[in-house]
């Protein structure tokens, strides 16, 4: 019956109840879709790190090959001895691995013929690039960060194994412009130069197939993406710069970078494994979210702020009218905690009703906004991606699982406080 | 042995920086099965030793016993026992709930103990709804029932823990002279059929005739 009388209590002042109601329904919409554009942010950036930057979810280096490769890459390449005693490693994870893939880095020079200019390369293998550029993750949450013919580029590799993939902005340094499909053969052919591991000059031919997007601001004016082969002729070596594991379980990368270390560790193995979301392998995946956790943070403390603040005004009102009723529960025999309880309820009840009826609102304006498809470049991206939304489940449970938290605690903390007054002063006292 | 006994209870308030006596000394033991008036003049001091038997609040100094428990060394938790189990209220203003029907109000103190089964919470407010005459109204809210109603529905929302004792204070006050009788009738009928105790306070001489006993309070002492 406690909680029949608790609910009933909402409508004893209606006004208040709907005014108390909407700020907590407000707190939860606004939570539910700033966390629900966090995730999507999260999920695009998340595959875009690991597929289509390809650095995998876990990824292996030379011992401090991270760090020191671009000064001495000689002496942190994964050499294919190397390679086959981490593949030994991951055997025992066989299960979990969906695949791995091996990528060479380096810069350089790519010319037209008559003009040179600087890029950053990434050699990857086609099996990688193959099922990368498909992935499921892809097309779902990272599609923003695909060129229209950046699909392509598997099958181009295979008619011509010198096909490179370079950005358009960096085309447009070379005067080449996209679509680069549509560009005459001698336009296509190009030559990259640069300096091999050994410190010698080499150069080799390739040939412009497609294009796509590093979807980082400052790479994407030397951003080129390359068959592994060819980056291995171009920088005179049969290794790699590190080596990328992609998982089918996701949840298990923390677990498999440990054990991977401590194995390395006690095997003297000279490698390093890191997990995707390193800052130093994905800098633009740990500098954003980090902005955006430190943005979510500050708002949630500003939504529940107001949440509480609203439930201790509507409480404080409800406890001065009611003071009276407080004194008879007292006389007849319920213990403060009893009536804090019951209060409790009231406030808890209206949490439910308003989380409710937020997650409903909060569904519409995700297909409305989804539905206008706004897109916008945010800072240090390159690409244009769509301001996206959604309801995550787990996240709706945890903002609910906090609501109810953050007005239990306020509600009977307001209520105890105000229990503390002596019975007959409950009893005499007229309420506001 | 009495079943309330006041020994040298003294109440002071605090009023700025003056203590103002409300009860200067009381002496004063009421037995089982009593059906005893307060009577005396606005701030006398009879409200004040109705919270105190009670338990509503304490004494500045004396002692006050109920079935021989001395209530002022007891804490929190076993003064919200003993108004639960052994002692009734009726307030001057009835103090229902109104969200809740007259079934729901009389059965809230019931609701405090889980110790209850439901079988026996419904046959308890069952009777005394039957005992006030209340039958008909269980599903009313209080704003849908008469002054008098209202104070029956306080009744038996008294009776139902079973008490030793039930404390009323000014329970015909906002009541119509006809109704004030018929509710002072029905907590005598009460006091002789189911032998409850009742300590009353009142203003109002015109009831003295009514009851079996008579407490005259003056200036916080009892003169009577």
């Amino acid at each position: 019956m406690m909680w029949t009388m608790a609910f009933r209590n909402l409508f004893r002042n209606k006004r208040r109840t709907a005014a108390t109601g909407a700020a907590v329904m407000a707190g939860f919409i606004g939570l539910t879709l700033l966390g629900g554009y966090i995730y999507c942010v999260e999920r695009g950036l998340r595959a875009n790190s690991i597929y289509l930057m390809n650095k995998g979810h876990v990824t292996i280096f030379k011992k401090e090959g991270l760090q020191r490769y671009a000064t001495k890459p000689s002496l942190y390449e994964l050499t294919p001895a190397d390679q086959n005693l981490v593949q030994e490693q991951l055997k025992k994870y066989s299960e979990n691995i969906d695949w791995t893939g091996t990528a060479l880095t380096g810069s350089g020079l790519i010319s037209n013929g008559v003009k040179s200019v600087p890029f950053m390369a990434v050699g990857v293998d086609l099996q990688t690039l193959d099922k990368s550029l498909t992935h499921p993750t892809v097309q779902e949450w990272a599609k923003d960060f695909l060129t229209q013919d950046s699909l392509n580029f598997v099958k181009a590799i295979k008619e011509n194994p010198d096909s490179i993939s370079i950005t358009a902005r960096l085309g447009a340094l070379i005067s080449r412009q996209i679509p680069f499909e549509n560009l005459p053969a001698e336009q296509k052919t190009v030559q990259l130069a640069g300096m091999n591991l050994y410190g010698d000059l080499n150069a080799v031919d390739a040939n412009i197939a497609v294009s796509h997007t590093t979807g980082s601001d400052m790479m994407e004016d030397a951003g080129l993406l390359a068959p592994f082969e060819l980056l291995q002729n171009l920088y005179s070596t049969d290794g790699a710069h590190y080596m990328m594991i992609y998982l089918k379980d996701e949840s298990k990368i923390t677990k498999m970078v440990s054990e991977l270390n401590e194995t390395f560790k006690n095997q003297s193995l000279p490698f390093d494994a890191y997990p995707f979301d390193d800052p130093g392998i994905s800098p633009n995946y740990v500098g954003s979210m980090g902005f955006l956790y430190a943005m979510a943070g500050f708002f949630v403390f500003l939504i529940c702020g107001a949440v509480a603040l609203s439930i201790v005004n509507s409480l404080t009102m409800g406890i001065l009218e009611r003071t009276r009723e407080i004194g008879t529960f007292r006389a007849i025999g319920y213990m403060p905690k009893q009536i804090s309880w019951m209060m409790t309820q009231e406030a808890l009840w209206l949490c439910v009703l308003s989380g409710v009826l937020g997650i409903v609102l909060a569904a519409i304006i995700v297909v409305i906004v989804n539905g206008l498809y706004i897109t916008f470049s945010p800072p240090g991206v390159a690409a244009a991606v769509q301001f996206t939304l959604s309801i995550n489940g787990t996240l709706v449970a945890l903002i609910s699982c906090i609501f109810l938290l953050l007005v239990g605690t306020t509600s009977y903390l307001v209520t105890h406080f105000k229990l503390k007054m002596k019975i007959v002063d409950l009893l005499s006292d007229s309420g506001a | 042995m009495a079943l309330v006994k006041l020994s040298g209870v003294k109440k002071s308030y605090k009023l700025g920086e003056t203590l103002v006596p409300a009860l200067r000394g009381i002496d004063l033991e009421i037995r089982a099965g009593e059906f005893t008036s307060v009577i005396g003049a606005s701030g006398s001091g009879k409200s004040t030793l109705l919270n105190l038997v009670g338990c509503l609040d304490q004494p500045t100094e004396g002692s006050i016993q109920i079935s021989g428990a001395e209530v002022t060394e007891m804490n929190e938790t076993q003064q919200c026992d003993l108004r639960n189990e052994k002692i009734g209220f009726i307030f001057q203003s009835f103090n229902l709930v109104p969200v809740l029907n007259v079934w729901e109000n009389i059965e809230l103190p019931l609701l405090v103990k889980a110790k209850l089964s439901l079988d026996e919470r419904k046959k308890r407010v069952a009777s005394v709804i039957s005992a006030v005459g209340l039958d008909s109204f269980i599903e009313h809210k209080p704003d849908q029932l008469s002054g008098g109603q209202r104070q029956r529905v306080a009744i038996a929302r008294a009776l139902v823990t079973k008490p030793s004792l039930v404390l009323a204070d000014e329970p015909t006050a906002n009541l119509d002279s006809k109704t004030a009788h018929m509710i002072l009738d029905l907590m005598a009928d009460l006091n002789k059929t189911q032998n409850v105790t009742f300590l009353f306070c009142s203003h109002d001489e015109k009831l003295i005739g009514r009851v079996g006993r008579i407490v005259r309070i003056q200036d916080g002492v009892i003169v009577e």
